[in-house]
This record gives structure tokens, C-alpha cells and sequence, in this order.
């Protein structure tokens, strides 16, 4: 663990985003992927969860999985600690678990109209509203810009729709997944020869998303930072992706071609992923030039290949690959995936293992950098959680707080930031607003 | 044009920034597309003769390569001007230095240490400008062993991203399509530099950005952050499984092409009840959500409802179908698809961009809307030196005479 933060203190420095305070309406993925980038780097995000509503894949599958369930789960791997649901399962489940860190939470319940009222008395001391329900739920709720700019008329607010506020598919509800296939990301990867039903999920849409979603909205504070003035960004979640695939528009405009899955192949340099000693673990290799080529030649001892006519130049290697694959499998078959992934560097040859979760845990370059941080959570115990995804020597940074439990954050939310007093906070407290579980009738 | 009046001329959030964009390739110059797609002034500076290696990368129109018409660089570039400069020389340091004089944020995907030895190095430019954001984009990040390793799109994919998953259990892990993780990695530096261009108008101080292509991967919502996760709850580490091993999960075949639907629990009965009626709302195999994942029911629940409803309708039908009922069922796209669609036809996605040399083609305006504002029009990616003269001469003003000289030094 880095001592950034320690440096951060005595410096005095201020994270770049200090000072904001974001209402974090977030659900599934990609929105708070967005709003865990804002809290990351010094925003104070509060989520308000409710205690009747449980939004699928958000804080779980299920409030209360069953026994089967969890077996089920198990095939699926994305389990509970020790497969283990425990007494509060929305705390324990590794989907919220990675993102929501330096996250606070509160529990409210807006479909009622005292709820709506503790929605309103937070947007007059917040900045950003950000949000990426399904079509109609914020309408449902009587939530709009139009009203929220009337209480905080410098609010920022960001809704993350996946296919855009308007248009054909406004109404269409859909997961991240289902944007990579609109977006055409589906037909691009996997294997030439099966079909798309082949294909299991890929969720880069969402995770595009999620950092396009904060993209926007600190856009967006900079330009009130400037003018004052607050605004409606709309990011849709799919046109985000259409972008990162442009290439493929333009072959389809340029040539006529429509670019089908291709494996590991690459346009222009020879690339396979081979296998190696251990079981289901495997090292991508690129040859880009013949002198890396040459130097792949050597490591293997087989410097006369470099003369071979099959593999003389790139265009050559880059026709015969799958007899390239052959003498290159036939080689990496003999060794640990990690162990050539050194090797191979040090010699020059672009080279990476295909890291298991294990291997990133030990993997020298993100230690040396402190990319895992561990941090205590009191319904799972110590976690190394995946860190910062870039650094910066203007504001040291590291991690600050793990994932809150559900309704972690009432007392600060209610009393401190609003200052309810005593009796309406029992109040609420009996009208079942504020609580760290969710209602038993919810199943 | 002094900073002021350029803020005054512009739109977009970013309007009045200017960025210095030195970066090659694609993650470097998609950030500095997205800032100016902000509504950044984004200078784009090239080495003279070659370009930016992404000026071979093709595809080409007709297959025929051509510097000024390279499908990647044509619009990984929309937006920005364009000047020549040889940051091996001198005197091109000295230019650089001019240029910066006049930035707010500079972005770099040199090897790293490559900028200290060009007399660049970000801590001296801090010093120098201590306002300036230095944004530094690479395979591994600037420090730490791999710093020198040597990568590619697939190989930061199987070394921080979820390849182990990607593909089918028998055969080898496979990487995403085109050049989505370099583009992904654009997109977070876009971040990183656009939060501390923020902090810097509330603080006052530059920064240097770090942003390492294998981390942003290793950080990635994309399955590895929560398998990371997962695998700390217990101890399991994830490989590929055969797709569709739940209740309709995963792409399925209609009668013009595919739809992928998603069946969460509190949809389960209207999901039956849509593609099965009641035949398939009383069919004991299927009563309970647990049964949507237990060994071999989708196969059953495919071949006796699934697909024979699927198979009678077009991808829009299906869909249309789906979501009246709230189904969440969508079509799968091709590259040819996304420019017919009507829903992003609808949303003028599409903006046509003629460019001097490769002629005109469709581009994707940016997912961001700003209020009412519609979003910026795009400009044509610059020709090698393209605005030369408009910067060197028009902003730096120099004379003619200086220019002709640079020319023939070769640092411009």
C-alpha cells in the first residue's frame, strides 16, 4: 500500500473534487461505476437506497437468496463470502462490493411523499444528481429537472439512459450486455466459426459508460464552475460505445466489408494466445516486427526459422499463422504462463500471460505501483479491493473508506446534513425510511 | 488568439481550454478527441514526414493505404488542428515550449521517461507552468518493473483484463473487438484529466496524470473488478463457460438475425408468459426463478418455447413485443446495421465529415448532450501540417521567412 495519503495530510492538498456533494440515485453497473470515479477523487457521494425497493443487481440477485440459490450461484462463481449470504446479504455481494467504495449510504423511501420531501431538502445542499434507472422510474417518482432546478437552480443533473431520452428504443429497458450487441460490439468478438449465440456476456458498454457518465458530469461542473450555472447532461450509454468501434463503421464505409469475430487475429501483426504448462492458463503473444520475430526465433532455439520462407516477413507470417501457431504452441506448452511472460519481456518479444485473479494479487507491477488496497468492512471482514484507476502527483490519493452497508450513513444524512431533529428522526425511523435492513415483505 | 477571446468564440463545456496533444496511437489521441469534443481546442502535434503511426493503420478506402486516409486516424483525430513538429531537435523543444505557453493541458504517450529526455519532462513543465496538466498515457504506468515491457490490444486484455472468461471452455481465451480496451483506456484519461483540469480551476495548481494501460484494465467493471473481488470472498477464480446456461441468456437467432434478452427474477412471469402463454406459465419445469439456472433447462425451455417464438419474428418484432410487456429484449447490431438503424438515425447520431483527401464519411457525434445545446459539430481530422501556418504564424508569429526555415531544418 502506497504512503500517498499520509503525504496528502501533512501537505494539506485537496483532492480535485473536495467539496462536491453528489446524490447518488445509481443502479446496477455503469451508474455507480460513474459515480465511484466522483467519490475516488474527493466528492462526498451519498446513496440513497430504499428499504422497499430492491433493484435487481444492485445490492444482489435476491434480499434473502435461498440455499439453492446460492449453490446455483456457484457454477457462476459470483458468490457471497465463504458462500455465505449471512444475516444482511446486500452488504456481502461482490457486485456492489467492488465499486462502492468512499461511498456514504442512506435509506429513504421517495415513492412517499415525506420521501420526496428528504429528496428535496438534499438537492438545496448538493451539486450533482445522478441517476440511470429504467425508462419511466424517475417519472414514476415525480422526479425532474424541470422541478429540481426550481430548489438548486446551479444543479448539476446526469441521467444515463441506455439508449438515449428519446428516439425509438426511449422505452426499451436493457442491461449493459444488451448494449454491446445494439452497439455492435457482439459480432466482433468470439470465435469465426460459431454463431453469436456462442458468445457469453462482455460488459464494456458499462464499464465505457460508467467513466463516460463521470466524463460528463465533471464537464459539466467545470462549465458551472465558470458561468454558475447548472444543466441537464444526457449521456446515452450506447451511442458511448458506438465510438470505440468506429474503425469497423468506417472498413463498412471505406471497403464494403463487414468485419465478422476473429479470435486473436489482428490486422497486421501475427498474434495467437497459446497454451502453456498449467492447466487453462495461456500467454498472447504479438509479433509486430521481423526483429521481434527473430528474437521469439532465438528464445525457442530455432534461429533457422527467421530464414524460413513461411515466416520471412509480416505479411508472410501474418498468411501462415496457423502453421506459426503450431511451432509457437508446441514451445510455450513447456512452461509456466507467468514465468515466460518474464522471460519473453526481458528478450523484447511482446508477451502477456493471461492473469488469473491470483496472478494480478501478486503480479510485481501492481504492487510496486499499490494498485490493491486493502480496507475493513464490517459485514466481510478485510478486503483487498481493486484501486485507483490512474495517479496523480498533483492530489495524492489512495483509497479511503470500504463499501457502506445499506443505510450505514442515516445519522450523518438525517441529523448532521439536514438537521432533523430528534423526534422526526424517530419518526421516520418507525415510518420505515430510515433502517440498515430491507422490509421483510420483500423477497 | 489570447486565451480570452477564444473562450469568448467557443461552445462546450470546454470552451477557451486549449490542450496540446503530442499523444500517438489510439488510447493518447481518443482522450484528446473527447476534449475536444468537449469543446476544447486540441492542437495535435506530429513528427514531420511520418505522422502518427495510426496514419498506417488502416483501413483504407478500397484497401489502398494512404497517409491521409487511414480509417483510425480519420477519427481518432475529428476536431483537432494539426501541426508538425520533431520534438528531437532544438529548436523543435523550444517551439514545444512556446506552444505550451499558450495550453492548459498537455497529453503524452511516449515511452516512458522519453519526455525528460526531450527536455519535456513533466516535472520541469510543472515547475515551469505550474498551472499545466500534464496527462502521460502508457502500457504500464511511468515507474514500477514492467515499465519498459512492451505491449499490444490483446496483450493488455490477458494481462489486466477478464480474457481468462472471454471465449468458450475447450478452446483458447479470446480478446474484445477492434480496439476497444485502448479506446476504454482514452476515455479514463479523458477523466483523469478533465478532474484535475476542474481541481485546477478550484485550487490553482497543475498536476501530472499517470495512466497506465494494464491498470485501467485491472480496474475494469468489465467481470474483473468483481470476479478481483469474488475471488477474495472464496477463493474462486473464474474461467469461460458455455454461454446460455441460464433461462435465455445470451444471443438468440430470430428470423432476420439475433436479439439478446435479459430475464431477471421479477420478470420471469411475464417472460413466460409473452414467449409461452399458458402452457408455459404452468410447466412445472419452470415454476420457480431457482429453475431458470438448473442444469439443462435452457436447452428445454429454448427448444419448447423460446426459439419457435423467436423464429416467427423479425429482431424488431421481437423486440417491440418483448418490451410492451417490459421484457428487456434487444437486437444485435453489425457494422452495417449501426448505420441503417433508425434509432440512431433518430438521434442524428450519424454527422457526414468531408474530408480534403479521403473523402466523406459518416462519424458518431459525441454520447454527451449539454442541456439544450445540440452537441458540436465535428471537423475533418487534420492533413500532416495542416495548421502550420495558422499556429505558428498566426498564434506564435513567427515570420514567413522562420517558417521556410523550419520547414527546410525538417523540424516542422
Amino acid at each position: 500500500m502506497s504512503s500517498n495519503g499520509d503525504q496528502a495530510q501533512s501537505a494539506g492538498a485537496r483532492l480535485p473534487l473536495e467539496g462536491i456533494r453528489v446524490l447518488d440515485l445509481t443502479v446496477v453497473w455503469a451508474g455507480p461505476q460513474a459515480v465511484t470515479m466522483l467519490s475516488d477523487w474527493g466528492a462526498e457521494v451519498l446513496r440513497l437506497e430504499s428499504r422497499y425497493f430492491f433493484a435487481t443487481a444492485t445490492r444482489g440477485w435476491r434480499v434473502h437468496p435461498s440455499r439453492e440459490h446460492v449453490e446455483s450461484l456457484k457454477v457462476w462463481r459470483f458468490g457471497y463470502p465463504d458462500w455465505d449470504p449471512g444475516d444482511r446479504p446486500w452488504n456481502r455481494f461482490p457486485n456492489f462490493q467492488c465499486h462502492a467504495r468512499n461511498k456514504l449510504s442512506m435509506t429513504v423511501d421517495l415513492l412517499r411523499p415525506e420521501g420526496l420531501e428528504v429528496l428535496t431538502e438534499l438537492v438545496k445542499v448538493s451539486d450533482v444528481l445522478i441517476e440511470n434507472n429504467g425508462p419511466g422510474v424517475l417519472d414514476k417518482l415525480g422526479i425532474s429537472y424541470e422541478e429540481l432546478r426550481r430548489i438548486r437552480p446551479d444543479l448539476v443533473m446526469v441521467r444515463m439512459p441506455a439508449f438515449g431520452l428519446d428516439g425509438s428504443f426511449a422505452d426499451y429497458r436493457a442491461f449493459g450486455f444488451q448494449m454491446e450487441g445494439v452497439a455492435g460490439h457482439m459480432s466482433l468478438w468470439g470465435y469465426p466459426e460459431f454463431d453469436l449465440s456462442s458468445r457469453d456476456n462482455t460488459y464494456v458498454a458499462d464499464a465505457a459508460g460508467g467513466i463516460a457518465g463521470a466524463l460528463a458530469t465533471v464537464a459539466a461542473l467545470t462549465r458551472r464552475e465558470k458561468t454558475g450555472q447548472g444543466m441537464l447532461v444526457e449521456l446515452s450509454q450506447t451511442e458511448n460505445m458506438v465510438p470505440l468501434l468506429e474503425e469497423v463503421v468506417l472498413d463498412y464505409q471505406m471497403t464494403g466489408r463487414v468485419r465478422d469475430a476473429t479470435a486473436n487475429r489482428e490486422r497486421g501483426p501475427a498474434q495467437g494466445c497459446y497454451p502453456t504448462r498449467n492447466d487453462d492458463r495461456w500467454i498472447v503473444l504479438t509479433l509486430a516486427t521481423d526483429e521481434q520475430w527473430r528474437r521469439l526465433c532465438e528464445e525457442m532455439g530455432k534461429p533457422e526459422l527467421v530464414r524460413d520462407p513461411r515466416f520471412r516477413h509480416s505479411l508472410a507470417r501474418w498468411r501462415n499463422q496457423h502453421q506459426l501457431d503450431e511451432i509457437v504452441s508446441g514451445w510455450t506448452i513447456s512452461f509456466d504462463h507467468v514465468d515466460l511472460m518474464n522471460r519473453l519481456q526481458a528478450g523484447d518479444v511482446p508477451a502477456g500471460a493471461v492473469l488469473s485473479e491470483p496472478d494480478l494479487y501478486a503480479d510485481p507491477q501492481l504492487e510496486a505501483r499499490g494498485f490493491f488496497e486493502k480496507l475493513p468492512h464490517a459485514d466481510v471482514g478485510d478486503v483487498s479491493y481493486p484501486g485507483l484507476l490512474w495517479q496523480s502527483a498533483g492530489y495524492p490519493n489512495r483509497l479511503k473508506t470500504a463499501p457502506p452497508l445499506f443505510g450505514e450513513h442515516n445519522e450523518y444524512a438525517y441529523r448532521e446534513l439536514l438537521g432533523v431533529s430528534d423526534s422526526k428522526y424517530e419518526w421516520l425511523v418507525e415510518e420505515g425510511h430510515i433502517g440498515m435492513d430491507f422490509e421483510p415483505h420483500l423477497e | 488568439m489570447p486565451i480570452a477571446e477564444r473562450e469568448a468564440s467557443g461552445s462546450g463545456p470546454l470552451a477557451g481550454v486549449r490542450v496540446l496533444d503530442f499523444s500517438q496511437r489510439i488510447a493518447g489521441p481518443y482522450c484528446g478527441k473527447l476534449l475536444a469534443q468537449l469543446g476544447a481546442d486540441v492542437v495535435k502535434a506530429e513528427p514531420p514526414g511520418r505522422g502518427d503511426p495510426s496514419r498506417t493503420y488502416g483501413p483504407f478506402p478500397n484497401d489502398i493505404p494512404h497517409a491521409e486516409k487511414s480509417a483510425q486516424f480519420l477519427h481518432l483525430n475529428l476536431s483537432k488542428r494539426g501541426v508538425t513538429l520533431d520534438l528531437s531537435t532544438v529548436l523543435g523543444q523550444r517551439i514545444a515550449l512556446n506552444l505550451l505557453e499558450e495550453s492548459h493541458i498537455v497529453i503524452e504517450s511516449f515511452k516512458p521517461g522519453a519526455m525528460e529526455r526531450l527536455g519535456l519532462g513533466p516535472e520541469m513543465l510543472r515547475t515551469r507552468f505550474p498551472r499545466l496538466i500534464v496527462t502521460s498515457i502508457s502500457n504500464f504506468g511511468q515507474g514500477g518493473p514492467y515499465r519498459d515491457w512492451l505491449s499490444s490490444e490483446a496483450i493488455t486484455y490477458a494481462m489486466g483484463g477478464p480474457m481468462q472468461t472471454t471465449g468458450l471452455p475447450e478452446y483458447e481465451p479470446v480478446k474484445l473487438g477492434a480496439t476497444a480496451i485502448q479506446h476504454s483506456a482514452g476515455l479514463v484519461a479523458a477523466l483523469a484529466t478533465l478532474t484535475s483540469w476542474l481541481g485546477s480551476l478550484r485550487s490553482a495548481h497543475g498536476d501530472h496524470l499517470d495512466v497506465s494501460l494494464f491498470e485501467t484494465q485491472a480496474g475494469t467493471i468489465d467481470r474483473r473488478t468483481p470476479q478481483l473481488v469474488a475471488h477474495q470472498h472464496t477463493g474462486a477464480s473464474f474461467t469461460r463457460r458455455p454461454a446460455g446456461s441460464m433461462v435465455a441468456a445470451g444471443a438468440r437467432p430470430c428470423k432476420d438475425g439475433y436479439v439478446i434478452m435479459a430475464v431477471p427474477d421479477p420478470s420471469f412471469e411475464r417472460f413466460k408468459d409473452l414467449v409461452g402463454g399458458q402452457r408455459a406459465l404452468d410447466d412445472p419445469r419452470f415454476a420457480s426463478t431457482d429453475d431458470k439456472m438448473k442444469p439443462g433447462r435452457a436447452d428445454e425451455f429454448d427448444i419448447d418455447y423460446l426459439l419457435p417464438w423467436l423464429l416467427e419474428r423479425t429482431m424488431d418484432e421481437a423486440c417491440s413485443q418483448a418490451q410492451a410487456l417490459r421484457v428487456a429484449c434487444t437486437p444485435v447490431y453489425s457494422a452495417k446495421d449501426l448505420l441503417t438503424a433508425p434509432l440512431f438515425r433518430e438521434r442524428a447520431l450519424w454527422q457526414a465529415v468531408t474530408h480534403p483527401r479521403a473523402g466523406t464519411f459518416e462519424h458518431p457525434r459525441a454520447a454527451f448532450r449539454f442541456g439544450d445545446n445540440p452537441p458540436l459539430e465535428l471537423t475533418p481530422s487534420p492533413t500532416l501540417g495542416q495548421h502550420n501556418r495558422d499556429i505558428y504564424t498566426g498564434e506564435l508569429g513567427m515570420a514567413d521567412v522562420e517558417l521556410a526555415r523550419l520547414r527546410r531544418l525538417g523540424v516542422i
